[in-house]
């Protein structure tokens, strides 16, 4: 269990990002543009962040493969999320989906204490995700 | 490196046939448009132009540095100066930000040593620059095809 704990954070970071897509696609009608290209590239760069460093946290022989994983992960989900709104959404967030992933596993193989790296990054997500909520509830 | 060469010229024609057709329509974009459009361009060209240049250059860290952030000022500019004050200050901003991510990465792919990735044989380090620098090839091309599919529509 121990040996895959990166694994599954990853997991559950993924399964909750797809939670939040389900949530922002019942509410895109009332969701402006501008709000739209900021969650596209909030959550384009987040989902690239999260998978280059879990997976090169967990595999750190395979820096190759993993950089390209994120980044087709990271330009994915930011598309993803921008084709909601329109087409400009989705052009910015597949460029910033596509930096984050690009940066992301050079972040994690240069970390030194992973776990405590990993709590305030989950710290992190959770506030972006609540501030998100809040910025979808007033508009 | 040969093959980084002609990577590099590759991405170069590409950015210059995006420039080029961008100059041709510039009369239709309004102002948002104009700065999605900057942005997205600016950033993707420099990121990979930065790789490739950091890759080929074998200059001290600096010397590197300088030559890859007046590239990137350089591009960010141009391509703002297409349409308003605005642009050419977003152009500038995301032209240094992705130019400096791009070295980054370069850097690393040069020395593996300084990020502790456990890469230490010469044919494997060339492999995987080959790689990397063909992957980034792939998902700039795909980039600007995005950029200049959405002018037609």
């Amino acid at each position: 269990m121990r040996d895959l704990s990166f694994v599954l954070i990853l997991y559950s970071n993924l399964a909750l990002f797809a939670l939040l897509y389900v949530y922002v696609r019942r509410r895109r009608k009332l969701i402006s543009i501008h709000l739209g290209m900021n969650i596209s590239m909030a959550l384009g760069g987040l989902v690239g962040l999260s998978t280059g460093i879990f997976l090169i946290l967990q595999y750190p022989f395979h820096f190759t493969a993993i950089t390209m994983a994120a980044a087709l992960t990271g330009m994915g989900a930011g598309a993803l999320f921008g084709a909601l709104f329109d087409y400009q959404a989705m052009l910015t967030g597949l460029i910033n989906g596509m930096m984050m992933g690009l940066m992301a596993p050079m972040l994690g193989a240069i970390l030194t204490d992973p776990y405590f790296f990993t709590v305030i990054l989950e710290v992190f997500i959770f506030l972006i995700i609540a501030v998100l909520f809040a910025a979808v509830k007033r508009s | 490196m040969l093959g980084i060469i002609g990577l590099l010229i590759w991405n170069v024609s590409a950015a210059c046939f995006c420039y080029y057709r961008l100059h041709r329509r510039k009369r239709q974009f309004d102002s948002r448009y104009a700065a999605t459009i900057t942005s997205t361009a600016t950033m993707g060209i420099t990121l990979v132009l930065g790789m490739h240049v950091t890759v080929l250059v074998s200059a001290g860290l600096s010397l590197v540095f300088l030559v890859n952030l007046l590239l990137g000022a350089a591009v960010g500019a141009l391509f703002g100066s297409l349409f308003k004050y605005r642009e050419i200050l977003a152009g500038l901003y995301n032209g240094l930000v992705g130019v400096l991510m791009g070295a980054m990465i370069g850097e690393v792919l040069k020395n593996p040593q300084i990020c502790s990735i456990p890469i230490a044989d010469h044919t494997q380090l060339l492999l995987n620059m080959y790689q990397l620098c063909g992957f980034a090839t792939l998902l700039f091309t795909v980039v600007i095809g995005l950029v200049l599919y959405s002018i037609k529509g």
